[in-house]
C-alpha cells in the first residue's frame, strides 16, 4: 500500500491512522472498497437511517423541552410548539416526517440487505440485529404516535392495543379467557390499564424518550461494529481486492456527509412545506370511523379484520420467525453481494411479486363476494374464518409457491427469495388496502 | 489513485452544495418567521399608525406597546388567549379612525366581563393559542379545533351558556334578541315534549342539556349542503330532520328562516359549562341543579305537549304524524275525560304509542305541575249549555229556525244530508222519528254525541245555538218539548229507553239510502272499520278496500 500515491497533503498511512486512532471514526474500517461507494451498492439506506435517527434525536430533544406528558396538557403543549415556539412547527414536522421515513427506509434497508445477500457468515448476527432494530424502530414510531394526544393518536393506539390483544380470539374460542388471557395481558402491559389513559401516556413517553432510543443507540453501535467485523459492506467481487481498496478517510466520510446533508435538506424542505397531521384533542366519546392504526401497522390491521388471532399473532409471528430463520436456512455464501443472486433470482423475484400479488388480490376480492355458509357467530364459523380468510389463504399460497420453487431448484437462496418476496408483496398489498381501500366500519371502498 | 479522487470530488462537491442549500433554507425560514409572521406585520401597522398620531416622544413611550406576543393566561378556563397580540385596542381606541383588528370592543360587555379576567375565546370561540388568523379563527372545517369563532348572531349563544334560564324570564339577556326569540320558539314549539333539557322533558329524543357543548366534530355533516358549521347543521336539521340524520324520528318544523336562526342559536347556548361556578349565572346553576320555579299549566302545555298534540290541542292527522295524535282539545273527548283518566295517562303513558310516561321520575315535572297540566287540559272542556237553560229558551220561543238552519248546514249537513234526509249518517227527517222523540232527546244527543258512531258531542254549542238547532229540527216534524202522546202507550218501553238513547240506537240498524235504494250497513259499523283500514294503508297493503 505504501507505494500508492498520496492524495492531498496526507499520506495513506496518515489517513489510515486518522481513522484507526480516532475513537469515533474507529467504527469505520480504515480501508474501504470503492465498489460500496457507488450509490447503487446500498442506495445509502443505512446512512440515511443513521441520519434520520440523528435528526430524530436532535429534534426530539428540542421538542421534549416544550412537551408535557400529561393527558390534560399534552395536546396544548403540542399546539404551543406549533404556534409559539420559534421554529417549533417545522421542528415538529421534521420529527414526524422523519419518523415515518425511518420506518419506511428500515423496510427498504431490510429488502436491500436481503436481495443483496448480506446475511451470510459473519453478517448473520447483523441480520438478526437488523430485524430486532426493525421492531424497535416500529415501536419507537408507534410510541411517539400517542404523545400529541389528539384523535389520531388516541384511536390509533387503541387499535394498536387491540391488535396486541388478538390472542383473545383463540382463548375465547376455547373458552379459557377467564383464567388464561395472554392477549389481555399484552394489552394491559402496553396500556397500563384497560384503556388508553394517563398511565398509557406516561408509559409511551418513557418508552419513546428513554428506553427505545437508548436501546436503538446500543443496537446501532453494535450494528456498525458488526459491519466492520464482517469486513465492510457486502460486495460481490473479491478477486481484485486490494486494487480497489482505498483509505476510508476522507472519501467515505464525504460520502456519508453528503447523504446526511441530503436527508437534512429534504427534511427541512418537506418540514417547512407539509404540516404534520394534528387532529382535534382526543375525545373518548367520539371514535374515529374508521379508526386506523399508523400506516406500517395497517397491513396487520387489515389481516386482523379477517381474523384477530391469525392476523394479529400467527401471521406476523410466522413472518418474523422466517426473517430470523433466513441466515440459518440459506448458507450459500457465494451469492453474497450480488443483487438477487443474478438473473435467475431476479426472475423469481418478479414471478413471486406477480403471482403472490395476484393471489392476494384474488383472495381479498373473493372475500368481498363470498361468505362462509355457516351461521355467523357459531364456534364453527369462528374456526372457519380463522382458517379460511384472505390472510391465511394468501400466506398458505406463498408457502405453496415456495415449495413449488424449491422442487425445481436446488438453490436454497432462490427458495428463500420466493418466500421473502411473497411475504413482502402480501404485506404491501394488505397495507395498501388498509390505507386506501377501507372506509367507515372497515367496509371496502374505492 | 484516480478512482479515489473521482469519488472524493464527487462526494465532497455534493456535500458542499448541499451545505449551501441547507444554509439558504435555514436562513429563508428564519427570515420568514422572524419578519413576516402575520402578527408581527399587524403590530408594525399599529405602531406606525400610533406614531403618525402622536409625534411627541414622551407620549409615544407611554402609549405605543412594545412588540411581542401579548397573552392572557386563564388557568380557570384551561386556556391561554393571545388574541390581544393583534387586537391591541380592544379596551379602548387611541385613534378613532381605525379598522379591524384595531377596533375597541363594541357595547358595554367588557364592563361586566373584563378581558383580564375572562379572555376572549370563552365567549367568541376560536383558538386562543394561535398567532395567525386562520388558526385563531379556526373556521375552516379542516382546522383541528373544536370551537371556531362564532359569527353574529350565533355569538349570542355564548351569552346563553352562562346566563340563559330556560324556565323563567330573565332581564340579563334582554339585549340578545335572537337568543331570546329562539328561547320563546323553543318553548312554543314544544321541543321539551321529546327532548330533555335541564332535567325536564320527554325521553324520545336526545338530551339537549349540554347540546351546545358538542363540538362540530360530533355532528355528521355528510348530508349538509353549504357551510359546515353547527348553526347551519341545526338549521337544516330543523327544516328536514330525516334528510340530515337518516332514521331520525324528529318532527318536521315549518319555521321561517329567521326563526330557524334563532332556534339554532338557542340550541347552541344549551350548556353545562366546564368553568368555575363564580362565572356562571345563578339562575343557570339553579336550573342545572334542578331548582326552578314551578310551571303553570298553560305554558307547560306548550313546552311539553304542543309539539304532538298541537298548540291548541287540535292533535295531528295521520298525514303529518305516523300514528296520528289524539286531539285532546276535542269537545267529545273532553266531555267524557275525567281528571283521573287524564292523570292516569299522564302518569303511565300509552303502551305501544309515542306517548311516554310523564311521571315525575321520568319527565322531571313535579306532581303539582302534572296536576296543573291536567287542569289546563280539562279547563278547555266546552260546556256552554245546559238542558234547563236551553229548555227555558225554547219555552220562550227564542230559538231561531233560520239561525238553526244555518248551523245545521254548516255542522250537520255533511253527514246527515240536506234537510236531514240522510247521507253518510242517518237521515232522521221522517215521521217515525219525530213521533217517538223529544227536544230533550235531541238536546242530549247533541250534547253527548253518540258513542261508537261518528256523531260527536256538540257541547261547544251555546244555549242559544242549541236552541236554534233544536228549533230547526223540531220544525221539520213539529216536536213538543216532551214526546207526543198518540203512540205513547204501546211505545212505552221505547220511551223509557230513550233516557239511554245510546243503547237503543247503537245496535246495528239498517237504513235506507235515499238516492240509490241500496241497503247500507249502519254508520256505526263502517266507522269501526276505519282505523283498521287506515292501519293497512299505513303498512301499504294494496288492493284492499272497505
Amino acid at each position: 500500500m505504501e507505494e500508492q500515491p498520496s492524495t492531498g497533503n496526507q499520506t495513506v498511512r496518515e489517513r489510515i491512522k486518522h481513522v484507526s486512532q480516532n475513537f469515533f471514526l474507529h467504527i469505520h474500517a480504515p480501508r474501504i472498497h470503492t465498489e460500496v461507494l457507488t450509490p447503487q451498492a446500498t442506495w445509502g439506506l443505512g446512512v440515511i437511517l443513521a441520519s434520520l435517527f440523528f435528526t430524530q434525536l436532535v429534534t426530539g430533544m428540542l421538542l421534549m423541552i416544550h412537551y408535557t406528558p400529561s393527558v390534560e396538557s399534552a395536546y396544548f403543549s403540542v399546539k404551543e410548539i406549533i404556534f409559539y415556539v420559534p421554529g417549533g412547527r417545522v421542528l415538529r414536522n421534521i420529527h414526524r416526517w422523519s419518523a415515518h421515513a425511518m420506518v419506511f427506509v428500515t423496510f427498504l434497508h431490510l429488502c436491500r440487505t436481503f436481495y443483496k445477500g448480506a446475511y451470510y457468515g459473519a453478517r448473520r448476527t447483523n441480520w438478526v440485529i437488523g430485524v430486532v432494530m426493525l421492531l424497535v424502530v416500529m415501536m419507537m414510531s408507534f410510541s411517539g404516535y400517542l404523545l400529541p394526544w389528539d384523535q389520531l393518536a388516541y384511536w390509533a393506539v387503541t387499535i394498536g392495543a387491540n391488535i396486541a390483544a388478538s390472542f383473545r380470539e383463540l382463548t375465547d374460542l376455547i373458552g379459557i379467557t377467564g383464567f388464561f388471557d395472554p392477549g389481555g395481558f399484552f394489552k394491559r402491559v402496553l396500556l397500563g390499564g384497560q384503556e388508553v389513559g394517563q398511565a398509557t401516556l406516561t408509559r409511551f413517553f418513557t418508552l419513546h424518550v428513554i428506553i427505545l432510543p437508548v436501546t436503538l443507540m446500543c443496537l446501532i453501535g453494535y450494528h456498525f461494529w458488526r459491519i466492520r467485523k464482517a469486513d465492510g459492506l457486502a460486495r460481490a467481487v473479491r478477486s481484485e481486492e486490494g486494487e480497489k481498496e482505498i483509505p476510508a478517510w476522507p472519501t467515505a466520510l464525504w460520502a456519508e456527509l453528503s447523504v446526511f446533508l441530503l436527508v437534512a435538506v429534504t427534511l427541512l424542505i418537506v418540514g417547512s412545506v407539509l404540516d404534520a397531521p394534528l387532529k382535534i384533542i382526543a375525545n373518548t366519546n367520539l371514535p374515529d370511523n374508521p379508526a386506523k392504526s399508523p400506516w406500517y401497522l395497517l397491513g396487520i390491521q387489515e389481516v386482523v379484520s379477517y381474523s384477530a388471532f391469525m392476523g394479529g399473532f400467527i401471521i406476523p409471528l410466522l413472518f418474523l420467525g422466517f426473517l430470523f430463520f433466513i441466515p440459518w436456512f440459506d448458507k450459500e455464501g457465494e451469492s453474497a453481494g450480488i443483487w438477487f443472486s443474478g438473473k435467475s433470482g431476479l426472475k423469481i423475484t418478479w414471478l413471486s411479486i406477480l403471482l403472490c400479488g395476484a393471489v392476494t388480490i384474488f383472495f381479498v376480492t373473493l372475500s368481498l363476494f363470498v361468505t362462509i355458509p355457516v351461521k355467523p357467530g357459531s364456534d364453527l364459523f369462528v374456526v372457519l374464518t380463522m382458517l379460511l380468510n384472505p390472510g391465511t389463504l394468501s400466506v398458505a399460497a406463498y408457502f405453496i409457491w415456495t415449495w413449488v420453487i424449491s422442487r425445481y431448484t436446488s438453490s436454497r437462496r432462490i427458495t428463500v427469495i420466493a418466500l421473502f418476496t411473497g411475504f413482502m408483496t402480501g404485506w404491501t398489498i394488505f397495507m395498501i388496502i388498509g390505507i386506501w381501500f377501507r372506509g367507515e366500519n372497515w367496509h371496502f371502498i374505492i | 489513485m484516480n478512482n479515489e479522487q473521482r469519488y472524493r470530488h464527487y462526494y465532497s462537491n455534493t456535500a458542499r452544495a448541499l451545505a449551501v442549500v441547507i444554509i439558504i433554507v435555514l436562513l429563508l425560514s428564519w427570515i420568514n418567521e422572524g419578519l413576516f409572521s402575520s402578527w408581527k406585520q399587524i403590530q408594525r401597522t399599529y405602531r406606525k399608525e400610533l406614531k403618525r398620531e402622536y409625534p411627541d416622544q414622551a407620549t409615544r413611550k407611554i402609549l405605543i406597546p412594545e412588540p411581542g406576543v401579548y397573552q392572557i393566561q386563564l388557568p380557570e378556563f384551561h386556556r391561554t388567549d393571545r388574541c390581544i397580540t393583534c387586537h391591541m385596542a380592544i379596551n379602548g381606541a387611541l385613534i378613532d379612525s381605525m379598522q379591524e383588528p384595531f377596533l375597541p370592543h363594541p357595547g358595554t360587555y367588557l364592563e361586566a366581563h373584563p378581558v383580564k379576567r375572562f379572555g376572549c375565546t370563552i365567549c367568541h370561540g376560536g383558538q386562543g393559542q394561535a398567532l395567525d388568523k386562520r388558526d385563531a379563527f379556526a373556521q375552516n372545517p379542516r382546522n383541528a379545533w373544536d370551537q371556531p369563532v362564532l359569527d353574529p348572531p350565533f355569538i349570542e349563544s355564548s351569552c346563553g351558556k352562562c346566563h340563559l334560564s330556560l324556565f323563567s324570564a330573565d332581564s340579563v339577556l334582554k339585549n340578545t334578541r335572537v337568543l331570546i326569540e329562539g328561547w320563546s320558539i323553543f318553548l312554543r314549539e314544544g321541543c321539551l315534549g321529546c327532548h330533555k333539557a335541564r332535567d325536564v322533558g320527554g325521553i324520545l329524543g336526545p338530551d339537549l342539556t349540554a347540546q351546545g357543548d358538542k363540538s362540530r366534530h360530533e355532528y355528521n355533516f355528510r348530508n349538509i349542503q353549504g357551510k359546515q358549521t353547527i348553526s347551519n347543521w341545526l338549521e337544516q336539521h330543523f327544516k328536514d330532520p330525516e334528510m340530515v340524520s337518516p332514521g331520525s324520528r324528529m318532527l318536521q318544523y315549518d319555521l321561517p328562516e329567521r326563526e330557524l336562526v334563532a332556534l339554532a342559536t338557542l340550541v347552541m347556548s344549551l350548556s353545562n359549562p366546564d368553568i368555575p361556578y363564580q362565572y356562571i349565572g345563578l339562575n343557570v346553576i339553579n336550573e342545572l341543579k334542578g331548582n326552578r320555579p314551578e310551571l303553570s299549566g298553560n305554558p307547560l302545555y306548550l313546552m311539553v305537549c304542543s309539539a304532538c298534540h298541537g298548540k291548541s290541542c287540535e292533535g295531528k292527522p295521520y298525514s303529518s304524524y305516523k300514528t296520528g295524535v289524539p286531539a285532546i282539545g276535542q269537545p267529545g273527548f273532553l266531555a267524557i275525560a275525567s281528571e283521573s283518566y287524564i292523570s292516569m295517562i299522564l302518569h303511565y303513558g300509552r303502551l305501544n304509542q309515542q306517548m311516554a310516561s310523564w311521571a315525575p321520575d321520568f319527565s322531571g315535572l313535579t306532581g303539582e305541575e302534572l296536576i296543573g297540566l291536567n287542569q289546563f287540559v280539562r279547563s278547555r272542556r266546552a260546556i256552554n249549555s245546559t238542558w234547563d237553560q236551553t229548555a227555558t229558551l225554547l219555552a220562550k220561543g227564542i230559538g231561531s229556525r233560520e239561525a238553526g238552519e244555518e248551523l245545521f248546514i254548516r255542522r250537520c249537513e255533511t253527514c246527515h244530508g240536506a234537510g236531514a234526509t240522510g247521507g253518510v249518517a242517518i237521515g232522521f227527517n221522517n215521521p217515525d222519528f219525530f213521533r217517538a222523540t223529544s227536544k230533550e232527546y235531541i238536546y242530549n244527543t247533541l250534547f253527548r254525541g253518540r258513542m261508537n258512531t261518528a256523531m260527536p258531542s256538540w257541547s261547544i254549542f251555546t244555549d242559544q245555538e242549541m236552541g236554534d238547532v233544536i228549533a230547526y229540527i223540531s220544525d221539520m216534524g213539529d216536536l213538543g218539548i216532551s214526546p207526543q202522546s198518540t203512540v205513547h202507550n204501546y211505545l212505552n218501553p221505547v220511551i223509557q229507553l230513550s233516557s239511554h238513547p245510546v243503547i237503543q240506537l247503537s245496535s246495528h240498524p239498517v237504513i235506507q239510502h235515499p238516492g240509490s235504494g241500496i241497503r247500507h250497513l249502519a254508520v256505526s259499523f263502517s266507522i269501526t272499520l276505519v282505523p283498521a283500514a287506515m292501519a293497512n294503508m299505513e303498512r301499504g297493503i294494496p288492493g284492499r278496500r272497505y
